[in-house]
């Protein structure tokens, strides 16, 4: 308690600094009242915690500044994530300083929704449920999200006072196909953890492992590990799907079969294989493995998946060949009418080439194996329906946004006589709700998930709550027990009791400073079940007919939305799709060809209509999708959730039928036809996108492995340079580098560079949103995006390589950011100084001597700096970026620039500073590593490397000198400080 | 009677009908003074409320940020270099003809330089607001001039805006001192015929002129060195401008090619300009006998030549960015004459480089409306060739990626606008105050009176 | 914060630099602006021993310097004098404002540490009440408020100062504070903002003129 009491003053008195709000005569200064020796202003303190905003549970390390949060870190001790957070982690800060949050309790009344007492809803509640739990068993539910640990536990024994067991926890992307395959294949219905960084060939169906799919974050730093180049060596990674999006673009081969025939592919591969005589497998399996095999033959599966039979029986080979290697099923291909089928064939292929308990490993206990089925969540409606449910109360879930329309959740819920949302915001679920109780957000909440298997991940509040009037869902239920007169929670009156409980105090502190208590789960060997031939590969149906026009519709979750819980957060919308590059809106993907047999161009809008519905998008053409299939993204289209979120883009799901569900019980998001019509009208696309092509420019570089290892590069337009122009081009850097030996330039200071090895970059952006936390960046919006006056310092360009017409083609993708170059050519023009060029190497920006002028942008070939058209940081003007509180979440070591200045990267400084002047203070050198700018520390395929290249030791100097490195335009003789180090591409036998 | 120290050769038959005499060209030149009629007044009207519109759009873009323009990344210049430009073009003719054609000796100046002098100090007061205008914090304009101060910092000397600070005020300073300086004899011609206040406004800028020899001596060397003095700047000043984008790396800009190519621009759009003003002002006063259609001959030659220098540089941009193999340059280039600007270039070309061909025909030349017509084209011309060169080279750069369109808002047009109307203000100001066409040069081109034969 | 903090710092830094090293104060800017006074004070505060043990009614190390008939600065919720704190009984700034040695900013003085001086020591009057200021505070305390201070000093948020890189240079605190010492209420001697005063100093000592150093 006193520690709160401590962060609550703090919270008052760093008001002034936070908001950066302009000296005035009047402004006072709050000292605190009780000192803590853990706070001291100006130097931050940082809450070892995990990340909610999906399932994953990585480990987190929440940077507060005057007891507030304002960065989000990866907590490198813990076992998911290693340090490393995605988009979505880094944006959970927005989720808690959202202005759009629920601040008190509100019930609903025929007059709409009225302010009411916390006492008075728990009173409420509690009568409710007296009166349930004496009318019946289980007419009280509690749906939450995918939950675990302690509190997960405590709810269930919560509902338990309640005679009832309607519990739920839902998640709209449960995996229920990969339990179920698992329990069919091998007897263990748990989703297994995969090791991507041993494996040396990687084989994805559908799976969207390094956006949403399981733990991404975790995945992409292994998969960078096995997939990039080094010592003349790399995994293959062959995507897959009839969608390529962010995942299948770091892949050196795409294949897209027909929607809904990856299983049979799958097969198809193992069976070949199998006739390969390459099947690591003994005795009888081996026969009756044989025997099943047989029934697919390379020519019947070509057929029907539309794959070539040789690249199907070279896919066989190479897979076989590479131990160990991994396959991988998820996304499109698990979200058909036979996605478990497909889901045990892709366990079959393992089985066969023996990845199974190598890169494919199960484990007692699985993260998921208590989430709720789409089939449970079907029942509860029913139930509901039939109204057997007098108290539902929902937490940190929204069924009604993520439930397709059909499904008919809204009018079953109504029917319930009490529902109650313990909700951090007004989503479309709450807004259904009788009564809405405060709920806090992840960063303020005490729990405890168990992630991965042995892994106990603590979460503990990095900040007292933003706003007084809420309460962690767990206190609240709590609270109702005790007015019901029931005994719970094993007598914790908190949620932090309940976390703690069976803890000792030293236990617990050892947990809370390094994020939780990680041990090694012992790997559970599994063998194929003698009869894993029942599960038969069926094509799956779609609904609609199939002739004419009609399109294979692909609802995929968005990388920064994710299931639509992220609609809200300016920085996720703000961040541009990795594959259309498209932010703020939502879309409908076609394929070319479609699109010039439809006559439809990018911003035409269509009514997509299916059996079950209709939406109006805009089409953005995109060779990434087979012709005839058509996709849009999950996660906008919200009716409710705030100002971000609200009537915003279409909702997918309400294209589906209620009844597309696959064997395993899941919601098969591919289940449908949709057919695609003109509406004449127009609509800009907010798009990042310039050119799609670099037209040999050789910004984005790549080269094939086999050039590689002969120690080639792929040579940019300074290729062209004669000898004599190469000659002048080094003469004239030598003259303009005489400047460095005068003056402050003459010292030995450091030079900070950046590598950026694009044979790990996957385009994930995590960056991205990391540099807006960071660097006080604002939210521009739709309307500015559209002008293209995002502020985003640093960028994922996205560029086409070779023919798009087939599958054969490949994504060029490359971070750009500030090079900090030496001869850098925004500096000499600028008027003022305010652009200049620091002794330590850094292209200086001073906001406040910037005049404007804009010359230094206009003189900058790689486009990096950006203009403060309006006034974002400014409280009252218009367009002032930062609503109260979201300003509470501005880092007080970087200035909130103002109207009519130019601001760029400049490798977070801030932090160099902070550094430079700790080890001056405790008289000591500076190590390499010591800093880290805010995307280099959140990369989660660790592409990034920053550091002093004047030191020969130092990481970043050693990686200059590979082979692959190469300066972006360097024939303008810029002398970048960024050096990127070309991708490799296997290409053709691996 | 009063003569230059270098007196110019009458010329064979000045004036085709019967020249008028001394006291006549005093008597017509000055009645342009007399009091203005109602059309004049509408004309100050329009011209105000235009004013008045161009800065209410400063004022708005002042409240809210440059966003209110149509600046879209990365074209981060756009209207206002381009008017900027273009008037410090306008700027030009003004000294070309009071001071270098003085110094060649060319009789057809004196009819049309008074009115090139004015406009050109007038288009230098427009040129300056622009940079200001252009800034996101002009309230900090003052930080690029080099004064001391005790934060100890300075003024970037290598950057080419520095540059273009020091260009524009001296051009600014001497082509006014350059104004005022010929005006003397004819304001004190005009004192002599004033009375109140106008007489000692006059009698103050005529510095009491009586119109001795001896003033008359030291009139004509202190012209002659300020002609001197000014000639360099014609060619000094629209350089600098022109290394505002030559010194930048923007393929379309870095060219050596452009201090020439832009003075030759700036001469070429001055004439333009100066015949656009001078027809109607030799209308509404009826100077016909002054400023004569020889005189507009002239300015078509000038007009042709120039007319042909900037066509052959553009020729030349398109065929070093072919011929250097630079794939920017090229690309940038392509995009120029059939990418998304196509139509700014083809209106360019056909307003700069094509129209004014057609005054190889004498009957063109000759002919006032055609002139006129012509003269507007190339105005609104050279007003594009700045912007091709500014919005078409900044749209499409080094970074594929980050390739964009840009159309200006209505804060820009309203600002151009009110441009042209700061302008007229100044100079329909100027033509009621002071003798429009130099009554003194005129007497000079004219037979001395006749004694014998007594007055006419 | 800033603003008052840079000024209840003052004294600190004055206290540690003669502390640490009495030479770096004859250096430089600091020589001329030090008063005379300023080489007794002591980072270990001599005439402490009295201060906290004057249970007595008698104010330790006799009566407070008198007040001047017109005060500058801001008046502020409590009439705090550094006169009597840093100057008469030669606290040492670090004391209150320790943070100047290891932050960016510095900080004011929690309440609870004013009481560990004045749960005890209430300077009363003869009749042995408590000095009205005291008093003042110890309700603040009470209540848990904290004390609404009126801001002193104030750098635009567009620099950064770190009070504790300047500390650890033994920089003399009166260098930008005055002479916080003598000062009944304190106000500020110079605007903290004007940029020509830091550079000034960069240049005699020849440390950076780097414009990132402070400014990012």
């Amino acid at each position: 308690m006193e520690r709160r009491r401590f962060l609550q003053v703090a919270g008052v008195a760093g008001i002034g600094v936070a908001a950066g709000c302009a000296p005035t005569s009047g402004e006072r200064l709050l000292p605190y009242v009780n000192e803590s020796d853990d706070l001291i202003p100006g130097i931050p303190e940082f809450y070892a915690s995990t990340c909610r905003e999906c399932p994953a549970g990585c480990g987190i390390q929440v940077k507060t500044r005057e007891a507030r949060a304002i960065k989000v870190e990866g907590n490198p001790a813990h076992p998911v994530g290693h340090g490393r957070v995605c988009a979505r982690g880094q944006a959970a800060l927005q989720g808690l300083y959202d202005p759009d949050r629920v601040k008190q309790p509100w019930r609903r009344t025929a007059r709409g929704l009225e302010p009411v007492t916390w006492d008075r809803a728990i009173e409420q509640i509690a009568t409710a449920l007296g009166a349930a739990a004496a009318s019946g068993a289980d007419r009280v539910a509690l749906v939450t999200g995918a939950d675990s640990g302690a509190l997960d536990a405590f709810y269930d024994e919560w509902l338990a006072a309640f005679r009832s067991h309607r519990r739920l926890r839902y998640e709209a992307f449960a995996y229920e196909p990969l339990r179920e395959a698992s329990r069919l294949t091998f007897g263990v219905a748990a989703v297994p953890e995969f090791d991507f960084a041993s494996a040396r060939y990687v084989l994805s169906f559908g799976a969207d492992f390094l956006e949403t799919w399981l733990s991404p974050v975790e995945y992409t730093r292994q998969f960078a590990e096995a997939h990039r180049y080094h010592d003349g060596r790399m995994a293959k990674f062959v995507a897959v799907e009839p969608r390529r999006g962010l995942t299948a673009y770091s892949a050196d081969e795409w294949i897209a079969p027909k929607p809904g025939t990856e299983g049979l592919l799958a097969l198809g591969i193992a069976s070949s294989v199998v006739r390969q005589g390459k099947a690591d497998l003994t005795g009888a399996e081996a026969d009756r493995v044989r025997g099943f095999c047989a029934r697919f033959t390379a020519r019947g599966v070509a057929e029907t998946t539309g794959v070539a039979e040789d690249v199907i029986d070279r896919v066989a080979r190479e897979f076989a060949a590479a131990r160990p290697s991994l396959a991988v099923a998820g996304g499109v291909a698990t979200q058909h009418r036979a996605a478990t089928q497909a889901a045990a064939a892709v366990n079959l292929l393992n089985y066969v080439v023996g990845n199974v308990g190598r890169t494919v490993r199960y484990h007692a206990a699985s993260p998921w194996e208590k989430v709720s089925r789409y089939r449970d969540a079907t029942a509860w409606i029913a139930a509901m329906q039939a109204g057997a449910v007098d108290v539902a109360l929902v937490h940190r879930t929204n069924p009604a946004f993520t439930l397709p329309k059909a499904a008919g959740f809204a009018d079953a819920f109504r029917k319930v006589h009490l529902t109650v949302a313990l909700a951090s915001h007004l989503d479309e679920t709450a807004e259904l709700c009788d009564l809405i109780l405060p709920d806090v957000t992840p960063l303020e909440e005490w729990s405890v998930v168990e992630p991965a298997a042995g892994v106990r991940s603590f979460v503990q509040p990095a900040m007292t709550p933003v706003f007084d009037g809420t309460r962690q869902a767990a206190d609240a239920l709590l609270a109702i027990a005790a007015k019901a007169g029931k005994t719970v929670g094993r007598g914790a009156a908190t949620a932090r009791e309940l976390v703690a409980a069976g803890m000792v105090p030293t236990a617990l502190d050892h947990a809370l400073q390094h994020g939780g208590e990680f041990a090694a789960a012992p790997v559970k060997p599994v063998r194929l079940v003698p009869d894993f031939a029942r599960v038969v590969y069926r094509a799956p149906a779609f609904d609609g007919d199939a002739g004419g026009e009609a399109l294979v519709l692909i609802a995929y979750p968005s990388a920064a939305l994710f299931d639509g819980r992220g609609a809200n957060k300016g920085w996720l919308q703000e961040l541009p799709d990795v594959a259309t590059k498209i932010a703020w809106q939502s879309w409908v993907e076609v394929h070319p060809d479609t699109a010039l047999r439809l006559r439809v161009a990018n911003g035409d809008l269509v009514t997509v209509t299916s059996p079950h519905g209709r939406v109006e998008a805009p089409v953005y053409v995109y060779p990434g999708v087979r012709p005839d299939v058509v996709a849009m993204p999950i996660g906008q289209g919200h009716t409710a959730y705030g100002r971000n979120a609200k009537h915003r883009g279409v909702n997918p799901l309400d294209l589906l039928g209620a009844d597309a569900v696959d064997a395993s019980g899941a919601l098969a998001f591919c289940s449908t036809r949709v057919t695609l019509a003109k509406t004449g009208r127009q609509t800009r696309l907010a798009t990042t996108e310039g050119s799609a092509r670099q037209l040999g420019r050789g910004i984005a570089r790549a080269v094939s492995l086999a050039g590689a290892l002969k120690g080639e590069v792929e040579a940019g337009p300074e290729a062209t340079l004669t000898d004599a122009e190469r000659a002048a081009v080094a003469a004239a850097a030598a003259s303009q580098r005489e400047r460095a030996n005068i003056g402050v330039y003459a010292k030995p200071n450091p030079k900070w560079e950046l590598t950026i090895d694009l044979s790990r970059c996957t385009g994930c952006q995590a960056c991205v949103t990391a540099c807006y936390a960071e660097n006080n960046l604002p939210v521009v919006g739709e309307e500015q995006t559209l002008r293209h006056r995002g502020m985003a310092w640093i960028r994922l360009e996205r560029y086409y390589e070779g023919d798009t017409a087939g599958t054969d083609w490949q994504v060029r993708q490359i971070p750009m950011l500030c090079q900090q170059c030496e001869n850098a050519p925004c500096e000499p023009v600028c008027p003022v100084y305010a652009a200049y060029h620091t002794p330590d190497g850094l292209n200086g920006q001073i906001y406040n001597r910037c005049i404007g002028t804009r010359y230094c942008a206009a003189n900058c070939p790689y486009k990096v700096r950006y203009f403060n058209w309006w006034d974002y940081g400014t409280v009252g003007d218009p367009y002032f970026a930062f609503v109260e509180p979201l300003n509470w979440q501005l880092n007080p070591d970087v200035t909130v620039r103002t109207k009519g200045v130019m601001e760029k990267c400049t490798f977070c400084v801030q932090r160099i500073r902070f550094a430079q002047t700790d080890a001056k203070v405790r008289k000591r050198e500076l190590a390499d590593g010591d800093i880290t700018p805010a995307c280099a520390q959140t990369c989660p395929a660790e592409a990034i490397v920053f550091g002093d290249a004047h030191d020969p030791s130092s990481l970043v100097s050693r990686l200059k000198q590979d082979a692959r490195g190469y300066h972006a335009l360097g024939m303008l003789n810029t002398k970048p400080g960024v050096t990127y180090l070309e991708r490799v591409i296997t290409q053709g036998e691996a | 009677m009063a003569t230059l120290a270098t007196p110019i050769p009458p010329a064979a038959p000045l004036h085709a009908e019967a020249p008028p005499s001394y006291a006549d060209t005093t008597r017509d030149i000055i009645a342009t003074l007399r009091p203005p009629g109602r059309k004049y007044y509408v004309g100050m009207a329009f011209v105000l409320v235009g004013l008045a519109f161009g800065a209410f759009c400063w004022g708005y873009q002042l409240r809210y940020g440059l966003g209110v323009t149509g600046y879209q990344p990365p074209i981060f210049w756009g209207t206002y270099i381009t008017t900027f430009v273009f008037w410090v073009g306008i700027a030009h003719s003004g000294t070309l003809i009071s001071a270098i054609l003085y110094l060649f000796r060319s009789g057809w100046r004196t009819a049309v330089y008074r009115t090139a002098e004015a406009m050109t100090v007038f288009a230098v007061m427009t040129a300056g607001l622009f940079p200001i205008l252009h800034l996101g914090r002009a309230w900090y304009a003052y930080w690029v001039f080099p004064y001391p101060n005790f934060r100890g910092v300075w003024s970037n000397f290598r950057s080419p805006l520095v540059w273009d600070v020091f260009a524009i005020s001296t051009y600014l300073t001497v082509s006014a001192t350059f104004l005022l300086m010929g005006l003397i004899p004819d304001v004190a011609a005009v004192r002599d015929r004033s009375l109140g206040w106008r007489q000692r406004l006059y009698s103050m800028v005529s510095f009491g002129w009586k119109g001795s020899d001896r003033e008359w001596h030291h009139f004509g060397r202190m012209y002659l060195y300020l002609a001197g003095f000014a000639t360099p700047l014609v060619l000094s000043v629209h350089s600098v401008v022109s290394w505002d984008f030559a010194m930048a790396i923007v393929p379309g800009w870095h060219a050596t090619i452009f201090a020439p190519y832009f003075v030759a621009g700036a001469i070429f759009s001055g004439c333009g300009m100066v015949i656009t003003i001078l027809v109607p002002l030799r209308k509404a006063f009826h100077l016909e006998r002054y400023v004569q259609v020889r005189h507009f001959e002239s300015l078509a030659k000038v007009i042709l030549l120039t007319a042909s220098i900037v066509a052959y540089a553009y020729a030349t941009e398109y065929f070093i960015a072919w011929y250097s193999g630079n794939p920017f340059e090229r690309s940038s280039f392509y995009n120029r004459a059939f990418g998304q600007y196509w139509w700014a270039t083809w209106i360019m070309l056909t307003c700069n480089a094509f129209i004014p061909q057609l005054l190889w025909f004498k009957k063109i030349r000759t002919s006032i409306p055609t002139l006129f017509v012509i003269s507007i084209f190339i105005n609104i011309g050279m007003w594009f060739e700045r912007f091709v060169i500014i919005v078409t080279g900044l749209s499409h750069e080094y970074e594929p990626w980050q390739w964009s369109y840009y159309v200006p808002r209505w804060p820009e047009l309203g600002i151009l606008v009110g441009s042209f109307c700061w302008f007229s203000m100044w100079f329909l100001l100027f033509i009621k105050f002071f003798p429009a066409v130099a009554i003194s040069e005129i007497k000079e081109s004219l037979p001395p009176p006749v004694q014998a034969g007594g007055r006419r | 914060m800033k603003r008052t903090t840079y000024l209840l710092a003052g004294g600190a830094l004055l206290c540690l630099s003669a502390a640490l090293a009495g030479v770096s104060l004859v250096r430089g800017q600091g020589a001329e602006r030090r008063a005379p006074a300023d080489t007794a004070f002591s980072a270990v505060p001599r005439s402490s021993g009295a201060g906290y043990s004057s249970l007595d009614g008698v104010r330790p190390g006799g009566d407070w310097p008198a007040l001047p008939r017109r005060l500058n600065g801001p008046a502020q919720p409590i009439f705090y004098r550094h006169d009597v704190h840093a100057g008469q009984y030669r606290m040492p700034c670090l004391y209150c404002h320790n943070n100047a040695a290891n932050s960016w900013t510095v900080n004011l003085p929690s309440e609870s540490t004013c009481m560990g001086c004045h749960i005890v020591t209430s300077a009363p009057d003869t009749a042995g009440n408590p000095d009205p200021e005291i008093a003042k505070l110890r309700d603040y305390y009470a209540k848990g408020v904290s004390i609404p201070w009126v801001r002193i000093n104030k750098i635009p948020e567009y620099s950064h100062f770190p009070h504790m890189r300047h500390v650890a240079a033994g920089l003399a605190c009166q260098t930008c504070h005055g002479n916080i010492q003598q000062m009944p209420r304190v106000f500020p001697v110079r605007d903290p903002s004007n940029m020509g005063w830091c550079t000034n100093c960069h240049m005699q000592r020849g440390v950076t003129r780097d414009c990132t150093a402070c400014h990012f």
